[in-house]
């Protein structure tokens, strides 16, 4: 417990914890695929592990199956990326980067640790209950979700516990890097990636709250039987529910997506942050427009707060409002076109070496900028009218996020390793790491995009058997599944690279002779960070100063 | 460069840390609130309680101006606890009196909450009943966490300065419950 109010040690555990979560979001999904690929047949020891409740005869369920696309979307996001991003690089970097000695209140850090670890336990453990984990999907729509098994109200005290060790974790981020900064940093001195975290925890700290709001009120429908989310005259099974009625489905809707959207970017805005100082290290270059990309981020993150009802607008919204957000939607672009103009930018003259760190940040790209290219269509009505619901949807998100923010933080993880252990991760392992995951990755998730223009929905059961519209594209889900099988493997070798290097790999302090804070101290950096409190007299990249 | 010490950055980190939670708090109301205007905007027939005779057997909105006057009363007391010119030794004093109006507003949340519940009136009873309690309660929680908060200024032993701070950063809270409360009646009964 003492050990865990050092930020390195907590990062650490946040990093660990979040690894295990992404794990078995990444499990739950090869099962998911399994059924899509192969509807109906039998998983073997699927029996053995879920039971016969769940799947008998080795076969998925369909209340099992929705129980795994929900919790799949809740691991990923809630548990998994988010705290990665955030509690792991955020709590390990922030205070290095700002020259301090430690987060300003490590025991709320501690505390919001302990938070996030009881609300995923509580949201996995779920499973077991009587009906299962929640089955709602990760939107919680009601009134399906207010109906559904218990296992959603595990799921609505996790995400009041998640929002409260968000809070905290937040509100530590935010008041280090306001009150802790080194003599001489400047906010215009910060690296890019202090901005990132920044401009996310507001997010979290004024979004989340939404959604708890959206919980209690859920919780209330679900326990005391209040009616916030459920219509007058609601009949299941053409049987009238025993409800007082006058509530309102779409009420879920807006505060969910108030704060769902803005998610999107808490999953976003650290991954460009990462790549911004892995690609100006390695390229040896200062960024290109600093202070053009700061203003960019703190517009990307205030603006993705007035955009969440374009994922509502085929709810009935007023013409006025729906334009209004499809507008903004389009507007929103521009500060994200921006980010990536100026890390395209930073390229160019520099001296680049191609490590696996850099490799995934340059993936990163390409990948960013299609996951949010798709996206237009889908901010807009008419063509949302076609895709929405679609596979186009998924393919859409899981560019933002798989080989979006996850290849972000692989390089994140290949960079700063040298800063945790004092030792490199092997770049040949590395490489098979990089190649491996970006071929299985756009193997997976590219299908997606042609299915969805086809008309096959998302969440259905069997894949889309049902619908003759679906089945050329149908032809596609066993190779996805494969290729998630591959991707899977790939990812041992990573494993086995974090492991091996840990121990035996070459000695390093500052490889990429970077020049921000974090590497002015040892590595691993000792406890209190530095020997003697920096100060700071330039800019974070001053890779100009280097001898051509 | 002017020279910044410890005690000044942890000042800072605090006011910082309060102020954004304070933010948090408001938006978390604010969706609670908005939630409620949605609902009440979208309905036909907004039947209240106090408008359907309860009124007359149990004042309501009389019980929750006379908590609006102890939740005041807790303000205050709490702007005197942040008194720079306050003495040490009076500090547990006022901390307890904040601490005891609180809990006197909780329990007659509680007690209300149970003398309507007695009669049937339940969250389930209707939407207009369901927000009632959803507003209401969550006030009752934040006092609740400001009573906790104030008996914990009073008894960790930590220098005067920083136990001014402490005061002041509580007051702020204090404060802001107070607006909430003011949001939450007016909006119950007044609108």
């Amino acid at each position: 417990m003492t050990r865990l109010t050092d930020h390195k040690t907590l990062g650490i555990a946040y990093g660990l914890t979040a690894g295990l979560f992404l794990t078995i979001g990444f499990l739950l999904m090869l099962l998911l695929r399994w059924q899509l690929a192969w509807p109906g047949q039998p998983i073997p020891i699927a029996t053995a592990i879920f039971g016969e409740t769940n799947a008998p005869g080795g076969i998925l369920l369909p209340e099992f199956y929705y129980q795994l696309v929900g919790m799949h979307g809740s691991v990923m996001i809630f548990l998994a990326v988010v705290p990665l991003a955030t509690g792991a690089f955020g709590t390990y970097l922030v205070p290095l980067q700002v020259g301090a000695r430690g987060l300003a209140f490590p025991r709320l850090s501690v505390a919001g640790f302990l938070i996030y670890v009881a609300a995923g336990l509580l949201m996995t453990a779920s499973f077991a209950l009587p009906g299962g984990a929640a089955n709602s999907g990760w939107t919680s729509y009601p009134p399906l979700a207010v109906l559904a098994s218990s296992g959603q109200t595990a799921w609505l005290v996790g995400i009041l516990l998640l929002g409260i060790a968000s809070m905290l974790g937040a509100i530590n981020i935010m008041a280090t890097v306001v009150a802790y900064r080194a003599h001489g940093l400047t906010l215009m001195r910060l690296p890019f990636f202090v901005w990132s975290q920044a401009v996310t925890a507001l997010l979290l700290l004024l979004a989340f709250p939404a959604l708890q709001a959206a919980a209690v009120f859920q919780l209330m429908d679900r326990v005391l039987g209040s009616s916030f989310f459920l219509p007058t005259g609601l009949a299941v099974s053409n049987t009238p529910l025993a409800v007082s009625g006058g509530g309102n489905p779409l009420l879920w809707q807006h505060l969910f997506w108030f704060l769902a959207h803005p998610e999107v970017y808490v999953l976003v805005l650290p991954a460009i942050g990462i790549v911004a100082e892995v690609i100006t290290a390695h390229a040896r270059r200062p960024l290109w427009r600093y202070g053009l990309m700061v203003g960019a981020v703190v517009t990307l993150g205030a603006w993705s707060m007035v955009v969440w009802a374009h994922h509502m607008l085929l709810t009935g919204m007023s013409t006025t409002l729906s334009s209004f957000f499809q507008v903004t939607t389009m507007a929103v672009s521009v500060p994200s076109v921006i980010l990536i103009t100026a890390l395209v930018m930073t390229l160019w003259g520099g001296a680049i070496r191609f490590t696996t760190a850099m490799c995934f940040a340059l993936a990163f790209l390409p990948m960013f900028g299609l996951g949010g290219v798709t996206g237009l269509p889908l901010g807009l009505g008419p063509s949302n009218l076609i895709l929405h619901d679609t596979y186009y949807v998924i393919g859409h998100f899981h560019y933002l996020v798989a080989p979006g923010s996850l290849f972000a933080l692989f390089a994140g993880i290949y960079h700063w390793f040298p800063k945790l252990t004092g030792r490199r991760l092997d770049e040949r392992l590395g490489l098979v790491h990089f190649v491996g995951s970006f071929v299985t990755m756009n193997a997976i998730f590219l299908p997606m995009f042609l299915m969805g223009i086809m008309g096959v929905n998302r969440r259905l059961y069997d894949g889309g058997l049902q619908y003759e519209l679906a089945a050329p594209a149908l032809a596609w889900n066993p190779f996805m599944t494969w290729m998630a099988v591959a991707l899977g493997l790939i990812q041992l070798v990573f494993l086995w690279n974090l492991y091996r290097s840990a121990r035996t790999g070459e000695p390093a302090d500052n490889p990429w002779r970077a020049t921000t804070l974090e590497w002015a101290t040892s590595s691993p950096p000792p406890a209190g960070n530095f020997a003697e409190p920096p100060v700071v007299t330039g800019g974070p990249y001053r890779y100009y100063e280097e001898p051509s | 460069m002017s020279a910044v010490t410890m005690s000044d950055r942890e000042g800072r980190a605090a006011l910082t840390g309060l102020w954004l939670f304070l933010a948090s708090l408001v938006m978390f109301y604010g969706a609670l609130f908005s939630g409620y205007v949605l609902l009440r905007a979208g309905s036909a027939t907004w039947d209240t309680p106090w408008r359907t005779g309860l009124a007359a057997e149990w004042p309501i909105a009389v019980d929750h101006w006379f908590r609006t006057m102890w939740l005041g009363l807790a303000v205050m007391q709490s702007r005197r606890l942040s008194g720079e010119g306050v003495p040490i030794a009076g500090l547990p004093h006022y901390s307890w009196l904040v601490a005891l109006s609180a809990t006197a507003f909780v329990w007659r949340c509680i007690y209300v909450g149970g003398w309507l519940a007695a009669r049937g009136l339940v969250p389930s009873t209707s939407v207009p009943l369901a927000c009632w309690y959803a507003l209401t309660g969550t006030v009752a929680l934040l006092v609740a966490g400001g009573a906790i908060a104030a008996v914990w200024v009073a008894l960790e032993p930590v220098p005067a300065r920083q136990r001014a701070r402490r005061g002041a950063m509580l007051q702020r809270y204090w404060l802001l419950t107070l607006v909430l409360w003011l949001a939450t009646v007016g909006g119950l009964y007044l609108v």
